[in-house]
C-alpha cells in the first residue's frame, strides 16, 4: 500500500529535479515553472485542503528540506531562490514569494531585483502567513497565524501581526 | 499599456504558441464572461467563477489570471460593477458586490484580494495595485496611484499615490519612499518598501 502510495506521489512530482525518500503528496500539489525544485526526504505536501503550488521561475531554486510539511492552498513562488529547512511546517494558505514582481513606484513593467527568502529549521509558520522578499526565519521560531513577515525572525521567537511583533519566546528554545 | 504578466518570463514561446494561448484565454474569458458586457481583448488564462444578477461591465484589455483557486465575481440584483481597461486579476480573489463597484484603469489586484463591496459600494481610482490577501472593507475610495501591501486590511480612504499597510491600513506616501533610500539605515532590498 504504502509502495503504490508513494508511486502515486512520485508521479505527481515528476517536475522535480530531486526527491527525497519518503516524500509524500496527498491531494493536489501543482509543480510548474522551469526552475528547479528539490524536495528533501520525508516531506508531505498534504494539498487535500487545497492544491499546493511550487512555482520556480526560470533559473531559480525551491528547496524544501527533511521532514518538512506542507499543507494545502500554500503557493512558493520563486524567481531567485526560495529554501525551506528541516522539520518546518507551512500552514495553509501560506504565501511564500521572493520577488514583489512589480516596483512601488515608476514603470511598472520593470521587475524588480529577487531577494532570497530563507525559512530555516524546525520554523512552524501559521495559516495565511505571507512570507515577502528578503524574509529569513530563523530557526525554532514561530510565526502566528495571518501574519506579514518581509524582515529577519529571529531564532526561538513568536511572532505574530501585521505589522509583525514579537510576542515572546519559544519554551524550551536553547 | 497594459502590464503582460507572463507566468515564465524566460519561457520562449514561439510565435505561434504565443497565439494560440491569447486566442485560448479569449474564447475562455468570452465564455465564462458571458453574462457579462466586455470591452475587446478580455482575456481569462483560468477559471472564473462569476455569477451576474446585476450589470456587470468589463473594459478592454482586461485580464483575469487563473491559479491554483478560481476568482469569485458575483454582481447581486440591482448591483453595477465597471472595471476597467487593461486591468489585471490574480487568482483567487472574492469580489462581490452588494450595490457599486468601480475599478479603474490598469489596476492590478493580486491574489486572494477580497473586495467586500457591501452596502456603501467600493471605488478603486486608476492605477491601484492590491497585493496579495488584501482585504478591502465597504465604503473605501482608494486613491489613483495607491499601493495596498499584501495581507492588508482597508477601512478608510486610502489617498492618492499613498502606500497601505498594516492591520488596520496606515497610510505613507509613496513620495517618502525617496527618502528611505537615502537614509542610512535603509531598507533591506526587495522588501515591500523597495522602489523600482
Amino acid at each position: 500500500m504504502s509502495t503504490l502510495v508513494s508511486l502515486w506521489s512520485r508521479a505527481k512530482l515528476l517536475r522535480c529535479q530531486r526527491v527525497g525518500a519518503g516524500t509524500v503528496v496527498w491531494g493536489r500539489a501543482w509543480i510548474h515553472g522551469r526552475g528547479t525544485v528539490l524536495l528533501g526526504q520525508g516531506v508531505v505536501l498534504d494539498g487535500r485542503l487545497a492544491p499546493i503550488e511550487l512555482h520556480a521561475s526560470e533559473a531559480a531554486v525551491i528547496e524544501i528540506g527533511d521532514g518538512t510539511i506542507v499543507r494545502g492552498g500554500c503557493s512558493v513562488e520563486a524567481t531567485a531562490r526560495v529554501s525551506i529547512g528541516r522539520g518546518s511546517i507551512l500552514g495553509a494558505y501560506v504565501k511564500v514569494i521572493d520577488n514583489q514582481f512589480y516596483p512601488l513606484r515608476g514603470e511598472r513593467k520593470v521587475r524588480p531585483a529577487p531577494v532570497e527568502v530563507r525559512i530555516e529549521d524546525n520554523v512552524v509558520i501559521g495559516p495565511h502567513v505571507i512570507l515577502l522578499p528578503g524574509s529569513r526565519v530563523e530557526a525554532g521560531a514561530q510565526i502566528g497565524a495571518h501574519s506579514v513577515i518581509s524582515r529577519r525572525v529571529p531564532a526561538g521567537t513568536c511572532v505574530v501581526g501585521n505589522p509583525p511583533r514579537c510576542v515572546g519566546e519559544v519554551s524550551g528554545w536553547p | 499599456m497594459a502590464v503582460r504578466y507572463e507566468s515564465d518570463p524566460g519561457a520562449p514561446r514561439g510565435p505561434v504558441m504565443a497565439r494560440l494561448h491569447e486566442l485560448a484565454a479569449r474564447a475562455r474569458a468570452l465564455w465564462l464572461l458571458r453574462s457579462a458586457t466586455l470591452g475587446r481583448g478580455v482575456r481569462a488564462t483560468g477559471w472564473l467563477s462569476v455569477l451576474n444578477r446585476g450589470e456587470l461591465r468589463i473594459g478592454r484589455g482586461v485580464t483575469f489570471l487563473g491559479g491554483m483557486i478560481p476568482t469569485r465575481l458575483s454582481v447581486r440584483p440591482g448591483a453595477q460593477a465597471d472595471i476597467g481597461e487593461e486591468s489585471l486579476f490574480n487568482y483567487g480573489s472574492v469580489i462581490d458586490v452588494a450595490t457599486r463597484l468601480v475599478i479603474g484603469k490598469r489596476c492590478m489586484l493580486g491574489s486572494m484580494v477580497h473586495l467586500r463591496c457591501g452596502g456603501r459600494g467600493l471605488v478603486l481610482g486608476d492605477d491601484v495595485w492590491i497585493a496579495h490577501s488584501a482585504v478591502v472593507e465597504s465604503g473605501v475610495t482608494i486613491g489613483a496611484g495607491s499601493v495596498v501591501a499584501a495581507g492588508c486590511i482597508v477601512t478608510k480612504d486610502v489617498p492618492p499615490g499613498s502606500l497601505a499597510a498594516g492591520v488596520p491600513a496606515r497610510f505613507l506616501s509613496l513620495e517618502l519612499l525617496d527618502v528611505r533610500e537615502r537614509s542610512p539605515r535603509r531598507s533591506p532590498p526587495g522588501s515591500g518598501l523597495d522602489l523600482a
